[in-house]
């Protein structure tokens, strides 16, 4: 039995006779130390996957078992890190973090407390801004704090989704290595939820892709045996990256197509999920893949 | 560094007319630290002296306008009407101030303040006999004036109603011939009639005509003589004075409070003497009696308050105390209500029919409710520890708390509860999802959860509420006052409406302002607060 | 018997002389409050606190006006006032239960008369129409509601009873107007156990406004007449809204208008403070009432400028003064002499008579206002339930030794019963000792037989 696994999940909403699901079937075993991403297209219920993992949502069929538990409610030890950083408007930076940590660590003393969320803060580069409101702070450092947030709050599961997006390249770069440093320290569980293949070869030991909604579901996952640590500067010119990376790429263009196909003669009521134009990704194949993904979050 | 600190200095003033919401003046700062003057000229000239020349304008046409209007209590008042009342208003209480602090004064300090009032007495007294030859000269020139214009209308008027008592005895006496006729049976049904109609129809015409000069005479009489207006207006303003002086007097003299007290003293020690002297059982009793009566009255003298009529800023200080008590009581009920209806949906369907059916209610109508039901509590308001609590405090007991600006207090607290409430509600029940998913994650406890993430996050919109409530809780108070008779400024306008003398008007216009005003400066005092817990800097409505 | 009463007075006044002479009485309270309305007879609180009568008594005295009879009389028994100007029926119907109960006693009148019925302009016109004689700058005096009855006769057959304004159920207002009324036949209606308003059978409706609203009722057309104290006559002509028909000296010649009143808890928790309050009051009256060696009032003048004050009655001092000062003016033109429009003081107005009391008593039964016949005993003795002359006396006996007045302003040796008098507009005749026969001699209203 694996740490963290699913178990047959399905989730959806709707009446008995007008059901949609979001998610079915889903089966994913997380070992310990593992680093898995998942990648899919937006709409297909990855935040909802993530919710489920950090058991903000529970299944209507199936189940979350974390080291043989089932997950019923969430907790500080499945850490999830939000895509729209969820920081508390009214606090400080430091009083988001220090809330955080507070909780996990009740026994600490003021100033160990605050050395805990200084330390974080570095790690993220954040400390001359601890103690700024998040509405002064741009949409990357506000993700930086959610980071933060998360890591010190040490949990067993680090559930991250989409935890990169909203940034800079060169920030994006910087972060990535801090995750994968963190890790390599501190090994820990984390389910990672991307839409950059880059991204997911770089840091993950096993990258599952998450089939369009609705009814979407875990595909076959492809393994990452690359060497640690792995160096973004050299490991394009590796021909097994390579391989792998036009391997997932033609998967997640071909299910597009599928899903397209499937979509023309489906009358079922679609969720809330806007059609999109994939065109766009297509003509971007060359560069580093990156699905075309409204960001209604990028400037708070 | 010298620049630096000038920035500095322009930057704090800046935030401070933002959070105060004065940013009209925004442009005077800049333009006073030189930051591009043009731009700051041009957003002046729009935004600071255009609504100026309107108000200006507004202001003028009122001025125009309000002396054509006649009402049956005068004319309209214009703008220096209003402002003189403004200053009646200021002299009353600073008299009022005079006479408390003549009550008080004590030593040579009070002779020296006697001199100076007999002195003042002697001049007015002066004026008094010159206004009233004034006056005297005016009625009787106003009377003169009268008679001219009167008397050939009223000549006119009777010589109408000779002519038209004639006219009428004889169509009566047609009529009466007429009707003889039918005595001797040749009688004409159409002849009497039209006799008798012809009788009728002179009757109202001439009614009619007479009617014409009686108006005319009527509005003859009601004509002002202005000059004589204006000398009553100066005599009963010396007459006030010398009033106001005369009663000076008392209070510097016999109604002194160290006066009294001195001669209540003199009393005792005389009536210490008698005792020493007491020879029988009885003397020694009955003036030993006396000894421990005049010893509490004297206590009491020493203790005695001036007791002051209401000014009108007395009324203000009082009307704000009171929206203040009623606004906090509905805050205490409003958030606490507010978050249990927000958090639980079953609260919120309990109390959804209530609200809907209180909210629309007539603030006269709670007023009377609480009238009964709050005086239930007081049966006698004079001894009840509440009361005598509450007015032993230091500024409290100054604006005497009794019973009716406890209902005034519970009706605008009724009538400000409602907003409050549902802005909370709403507040508590929009948070954000994320917010709720942190807590959840945090396992944050009930309490925790509450107080660090529920209520800041709704803050805003409660503050939002509160504003609406204490805008709100003001306009009601107004009528609560006048309807209980609570001294504020509700009852100084019913005063006045009652009042009926040819002031009242203007100074009911004073007071539109002064509630105004006050009004105004209440809900900025709501911006600056809503604008310290606004968490997201953003901004709030005017 | 005289004689010997007056000497027994005299000597008790002089044994206590030694223990009273010019000292302040043992207060039980020196802070009061005192509520009136604004009308022309709260002058004696009035002037009792602005002539530091009040403080030579060494009471601190704060007089507070009151929206309307009925919110007065609750503030007093509440305990908010410590007594209030009141209208003769307030502490009578108090009393006995009619309306709010509550046990309200007075030991002295504020003034005699001081009431008009004031009429529309249209109204007038009307009964000038029906009255040619009315039709001068100058009628004859008294006018009777006689050529009023026509126009209520004629909208009555319209389907419209005329609206006519009084001040409160129990006040003199609403006794004097259905008097006038009912002496030149108009039924104005009767109370009974159901309608509380007093609208039975009568012509004409007749309602209860406060006296400061009754010119704009006029004006609004909500009231076609009303009977009122002043100055609210005298602003209806000032305003040039109304003319004001007869006054209640004509109604009844030296009729009790307004008592101070309080409760009797308070009388008996507070007896030394009382009497102090009735002597300061008794000055006032005095003053007011003082007249030169021609008989011209000499003090009214002073008493309009502060009865001017916006915190007392606040009416132009010129409309305050048109009756204050021995005048009226019916309209524009018709200024008349009439000395006695307010007494404060003088014919031992002061005094609370027994007799006064049982008027109103028999008033309130004519009209329904009691509701059960009652004998003549229960009227002696609610009258004296209700009034204190002991208070009123004993108050009187220290001025008397402080001097501030003379032996014969006070009527010492009375029992409490005015000499009969027909001085009424109908000319029937008011013996206070036989108070059913009173009441039977009426044409219209409840007669009473055993």
């Amino acid at each position: 039995m694996s740490y963290l696994e699913i178990r047959d999940a399905c989730i959806g909403f709707g009446t008995v006779d007008n059901r949609t699901e979001v998610l079915s079937n889903i089966n994913l075993s997380v070992e310990e130390n593992e680093f898995v991403a998942v990648i899919g297209f937006s709409g297909s219920g990855k935040s909802t996957l993530m919710s489920l993992l950090a058991g903000l949502q529970l299944p209507d069929k199936g189940g979350v078992y974390l080291d043989g538990k089932k997950v019923t409610e969430p907790g500080t030890h499945l850490g999830i890190m939000f895509q729209n950083y969820s920081l508390l408007p009214w606090l400080s930076v430091s009083e988001n973090i220090g809330l955080a940590v507070k909780q996990v660590f009740p026994k600490y003393s003021k100033d160990e407390l605050q050395e805990h969320v200084d330390h974080y803060l570095k790690m993220v580069s954040l400390l001359p801004a601890a103690e700024k409101k998040p509405h002064e702070l741009s949409g990357g450092m506000r993700q930086r704090v959610s980071l933060a947030r998360t890591l010190a709050m040490k949990p067993d599961v680090l559930l991250l989704d989409e935890p990169l997006s909203a940034l800079d390249a060169l920030t994006r770069a910087n972060i990535q290595d801090e995750i994968m440093r963190i890790w390599n320290e501190d090994k820990r569980t984390v389910v990672m939820i991307t839409n950059d293949v880059d991204e997911a070869l770089l840091m993950a030991d096993r990258i599952v892709p998450l089939t369009m909604g609705p009814e979407a579901t875990l595909s076959k996952p492809f393994e990452v045996k690359l060497d640690r640590p792995r160096d973004r500067t050299t490991i394009n010119n590796d021909p097994d990256y390579r391989s792998l990376r036009t391997e997932i790429s033609k998967f997640l263009i071909s299910m597009n197509k599928e899903a397209k196909a499937l979509r023309v003669t489906s009358n079922v009521e679609m969720p809330d999920v806007q059609p999109r134009d994939y065109s766009e990704v297509r003509r971007k194949a060359i560069g580093p893949i990156k699905i075309y993904e409204y960001e209604d979050d990028e400037q708070g | 560094m010298a620049d630096k600190t000038t920035d500095e200095i322009k930057y704090r003033i800046l935030r401070y007319l933002d959070i105060t919401g004065f940013t009209v003046f925004d442009p005077i700062v800049r333009l006073c630290f030189g930051e591009e003057p043009k731009k700051q000229v041009e957003s002046i000239a729009k935004f600071l002296i255009v609504p100026i020349i309107f108000v200006a304008i507004c202001v003028g046409v009122w001025w125009k306008v309000a002396p054509e209007h006649k009402t049956k209590s005068g004319e309209v008042p214009t703008p220096d009407v209003v402002f003189e009342s403004a200053v009646i208003n200021d002299t009353f209480s600073k008299r009022e101030k005079m006479k408390e602090s003549d009550f008080l004064l004590v030593g040579s300090e009070r002779e020296e303040t006697l001199a100076e009032v007999e002195k003042a007495i002697v001049e007015n007294d002066v004026l008094v006999v010159e206004y009233k030859a004034k006056l005297a000269k005016h009625e009787a020139d106003y009377e003169a004036k009268l008679e001219e214009q009167l008397s050939p209308l009223q000549a006119n008027l009777a010589k109408l109603k000779a002519k038209n008592k004639e006219l009428a005895a004889e169509l009566k006496a047609a009529s009466a011939v007429e009707a003889e006729k039918f005595e001797n049976g040749n009688g004409s049904k159409e002849g009497l009639l039209a006799a008798l109609r012809a009788e009728t129809e002179f009757k109202d015409a001439s009614r009619i005509d007479e009617g014409i000069i009686k108006d005319k005479i009527d509005a003859i009489r009601s004509e002002k003589y202005k000059p004589m207006e204006e000398a009553r207006l100066d005599l009963s303003a010396a007459n006030n004075e010398a009033q106001f002086l005369s009663k000076r007097v008392d209070f510097l003299t016999r109604a002194n409070r160290s006066m009294k007290v001195e001669v209540a003293k003199e009393k005792l020690e005389a009536s210490l003497a008698k005792l020493d002297d007491a020879t029988t059982a009885k003397a020694a009793l009955s003036e030993s009696k006396k000894v421990i009566r005049q010893e509490d009255s004297i206590t009491r003298l020493e203790e005695q308050k001036y007791a002051s009529a209401m000014t009108v800023y007395m009324q203000i200080k009082r009307s704000l105390f009171t929206v203040f008590i009623g606004f906090l009581v509905a805050a205490a009920i409003a958030i606490p209500v507010g978050v249990l209806c927000g958090l639980s949906k079953i609260a919120m369907a309990c109390l959804t029919p209530i609200i809907s059916i209180f909210k629309p209610v007539s603030p006269v109508v709670w007023l009377l409710i609480f009238q009964i039901v709050v005086g239930a509590f007081f049966p006698d308001p004079e001894s009840h520890p509440f009361f005598l609590l509450m007015n032993k405090l230091p500024f409290i007991g100054s604006l005497g708390v009794n019973p009716a600006l406890i209902f005034s207090a519970c009706t605008v607290a009724m009538c400000a509860v409602w907003p409050a409430l549902v802005n909370t509600a709403l507040g508590v029940s929009s948070i954000d999802q994320d917010h709720i998913n942190v807590a959840r994650v945090l396992r944050l406890g009930f309490w925790d959860r509450l107080t660090k993430i529920i209520i800041p996050s709704a803050l805003p919109l409660v503050f939002a509420g509160l504003r609406i409530s204490l805008g709100v809780g003001w306009m009601v108070l107004i009528a609560a006052e006048a309807l209980s008779s609570s001294d504020g400024l509700g009852k100084f306008v019913w005063d006045e409406y009652q009042n009926g003398s040819s002031f009242s008007f203007a100074n009911i216009l004073y007071a539109c302002f002064v509630v105004g005003i006050i009004g105004f400066l209440l809900d900025r005092m709501m911006i600056i607060l809503q604008r310290f817990v606004s968490f997201d800097g953003g901004e709030t409505s005017l | 018997m005289n004689i010997l009463k007056r000497s027994i007075v005299t000597i008790t006044a002089a044994a206590s002389a030694a223990l009273t002479q010019a000292e302040l009485l043992d207060l039980e309270k020196d802070e009061l409050k005192f509520g009136f309305i604004k009308l022309t007879d709260c002058a004696p609180i009035v002037i009792a606190k602005e002539k530091g009568y009040f403080e030579d008594e060494g009471l601190q005295v704060e007089v507070i006006a009151q929206p309307n009879w009925k919110q007065l009389l609750d503030n007093v028994i509440n305990g908010e006032l410590d007594g209030a100007h009141m209208l003769s029926g307030q502490p009578i119907a108090a009393t006995i239960g009619f309306g709010t109960k509550a046990h309200i006693v007075t030991p002295y009148t504020l003034d005699l008369n001081g009431n008009g019925i004031t009429v529309s302009n249209d109204i007038w016109k009307q009964m000038q129409e029906n009255d040619p004689e009315l039709d001068t700058d100058t009628p004859p005096h008294p006018i009777t509601a006689d050529s009023l009855k026509p126009i209520v006769d004629e909208a009555k057959d319209e389907g419209k009873l005329l609206p006519m304004g009084m001040v409160f159920p129990v006040s003199t207002h609403n006794y004097e107007i259905r008097y006038w009324l009912a002496a030149a036949g108009i039924h104005p209606g009767m109370y009974t156990s159901t309608d509380i308003k007093g609208f039975t059978g009568g012509d004409i409706e007749l309602s209860t406004t406060p006296p400061p609203q009754m010119p704009a009722t006029l004006e609004s057309g909500k009231n076609v007449a009303y009977c009122v104290g002043e100055p609210w006559n005298q602003q209806a002509v000032a305003k040039g809204i109304g003319v004001p028909v007869t006054t209640n000296y004509d109604i009844w010649k030296n009729n009790p208008e307004k008592v101070f009143g309080v409760t009797k808890k308070w009388a008996d928790e507070n007896p030394n403070t009382l009497i102090a309050v009735t002597k300061a009051l008794i000055r006032a009256g005095k003053w007011l009432d003082e007249t030169d060696d021609d008989g011209d009032l000499v003090n009214r003048e002073e008493a309009c400028t502060i009865l001017s004050k916006k915190n007392y009655v606040g009416a132009d001092y010129d409309v305050l003064k048109n009756s204050m000062t021995g005048f009226f003016y019916f309209q524009k033109s018709d200024k008349r002499e009439m000395p006695d429009f307010n007494v404060f003081f003088k014919y031992h107005s002061t005094y609370p008579w027994y007799s006064d009391g049982v008027w109103f008593l028999t008033q309130m039964r004519r009209w329904g206002q009691i509701t059960e016949p009652k004998t003549e005993e229960w009227y002696h003795e609610t009258a004296k339930e209700v009034y204190l002359p002991e208070v009123y006396l004993a108050a009187a006996k220290h001025l008397l030794e402080e001097g501030y007045i003379a032996e014969e302003d006070v009527p010492w040796d009375t029992d409490g019963y005015k000499e009969p008098t027909s001085d009424f507009i109908d000319g029937i005749t008011y013996d206070g000792k036989d108070p059913v026969g009173y009441l039977n001699s009426h044409e219209i209203g409840n007669k009473d037989t055993f």
